[in-house]
């Protein structure tokens, strides 16, 4: 009995059972226009399988959720929690809050969250003064940000007694964002990811590279953008400061023209 | 959970990405259902994966967004595609395929035949699993795809010829 066209199908794909799939070969053996469909069909297969359309090594940035009437209404965890599939290949940050109360916070982290109110509640445009001392001693170790639109402000020390020297970075954006970057000492609740932080109350990701810690913080950055940011700033530091081109794309990314930061 | 799914979903990314580019056909809403599959799968709106399913289950996923976005516009995403038995080619000049014929050919299937192409033929997936994500039956899957392939063979060749007059043309 001549098979079927589906059977045949079924016969390339391997899905017959061994009885079905004998019958199919003897077939094949004997009538030379069943083989010329199955290879046809084997040929069809291995063409459409090498026709795979080209995808991105990296996960394509998620746009930005359109604020259209007929989106659904998603919580900014939620906005937040997809924003987490931006930058594969960047390692990625990780929406957890470890040290929810205050008293918990370790002090260096506070006293920097501290620097960074009194610079965001200055006037605008002004910048803290720099340390000399400090800017002599980290300017090997200061990232590059101008793809994601910012350019740094400020270095400020902001050591803490008992926890090492630290400093913190002040990076301004044209359209009213300010995101400061700590680096001291890492403590050992630092993991090697980002993790997301709430610090006196600025938006916050903290992680470690070997013995260092950093935490970039924000008070008004949007959730998505600063989690691309976050996780393209802990890309540059396990990089040691290099900025290559998947970096780049996570930092432009970051840059949304549709989401400058409140005033 | 969370990062077990959002495991599933890096690992799974590259695949899931063609497979959105196959029901949407246009990168941008792509892109777009890729980010509306990552909020249902992170926030509850998917049942859990079974172990050793994840994949299957994050292309299920996909799909019923990609449902939902046609429901929203009151559209059917897929017409009735399997009504009657394919008819069976007798002959065809195999060298008309190759790869980019087949890649242009897949572009201009109905969504319905080209995702079952793309299931199978380019992810891999087994009948069984295929017809999981599709909500359909095994024979559904079986009858749907090799449909899709003589559509394909159909549009690269633009007429499946017999056996006979391939015969004729030999002779």
């Amino acid at each position: 009995m001549t098979p079927s066209w589906e059977t045949l199908n079924a016969y390339v794909d391997g899905e017959l059972d061994a009885e079905a799939a004998a019958e199919v070969a003897a077939a094949v053996a004997s009538d030379p226009d069943i083989a010329a469909q199955v290879a046809t069909l084997t040929r069809l297969k291995a063409s459409a399988a090498a026709s795979l359309p080209v995808v991105p090594q990296i996960m394509p940035p998620l746009p930005v959720l359109r604020r259209s009437r007929r989106s659904r209404p998603v919580t900014r965890i939620a906005l937040a929690a997809a924003s987490l599939l931006l930058v594969v290949g960047l390692g990625v940050a990780v929406l957890l809050s470890v040290w929810p109360a205050r008293d918990e916070t370790p002090a260096a982290l506070l006293a920097a969250a501290g620097l960074h109110r009194t610079w965001i509640s200055g006037p605008a445009g002004a910048a803290m003064r720099p340390s000399p001392v400090a800017t002599a001693t980290t300017l090997t170790e200061i990232p590059d940000l101008t793809a994601a639109g910012l350019t740094l402000s400020h270095v400020m020390p902001a050591s803490v007694a008992g926890q090492g020297r630290s400093i913190l970075l002040g990076f301004r954006g044209p359209r009213g964002c300010q995101v400061s970057l700590w680096i001291g000492e890492a403590l050992p609740d630092f993991a090697a990811v980002p993790v997301r932080q709430q610090i006196d109350g600025l938006s916050a990701y903290v992680w470690r590279v070997e013995h260092k810690g950093y935490a970039l913080m924000t008070r008004d950055m949007d959730a998505q953008r600063f989690v691309t940011l976050a996780s393209a700033v802990a890309r540059i530091t396990r990089e040691r400061f290099q900025v290559d081109d998947l970096t780049r794309m996570a930092l432009q990314q970051s840059a949304d023209p549709a989401l400058p930061c409140p005033a | 959970m969370l990062r077990g799914i959002e495991s599933i979903l890096i690992e799974h990314w590259a695949a899931l990405f063609r497979y959105a580019l196959a029901l949407t056909g246009d990168r941008e809403k792509a892109r777009d259902l890729m980010q509306q599959t990552a909020l249902n799968a992170l926030t509850s709106r998917a049942t859990a994966p079974q172990t050793g399913r994840e994949q299957s289950w994050a292309f299920r996923v996909l799909r019923n967004a990609w449902i939902d976005q046609y429901r929203q516009e009151r559209a059917s995403p897929i017409v009735d595609v399997d009504i009657g038995a394919a008819q069976t080619p007798r002959y065809y000049d195999d060298r008309l395929l190759d790869d980019m014929a087949v890649r242009e050919a897949l572009q201009q299937l109905d969504v319905a035949h080209r995702e079952v192409v793309m299931l199978v033929d380019i992810q891999g997936f087994r009948y069984a699993e295929a017809a999981e994500i599709l909500h359909v039956p095994v024979g559904t899957v079986m009858s749907r795809l090799s449909r899709a392939r003589l559509l394909l063979l159909e549009i690269i060749g633009g007429k499946v010829e017999v056996l006979e007059k391939a015969r004729r043309r030999r002779s």
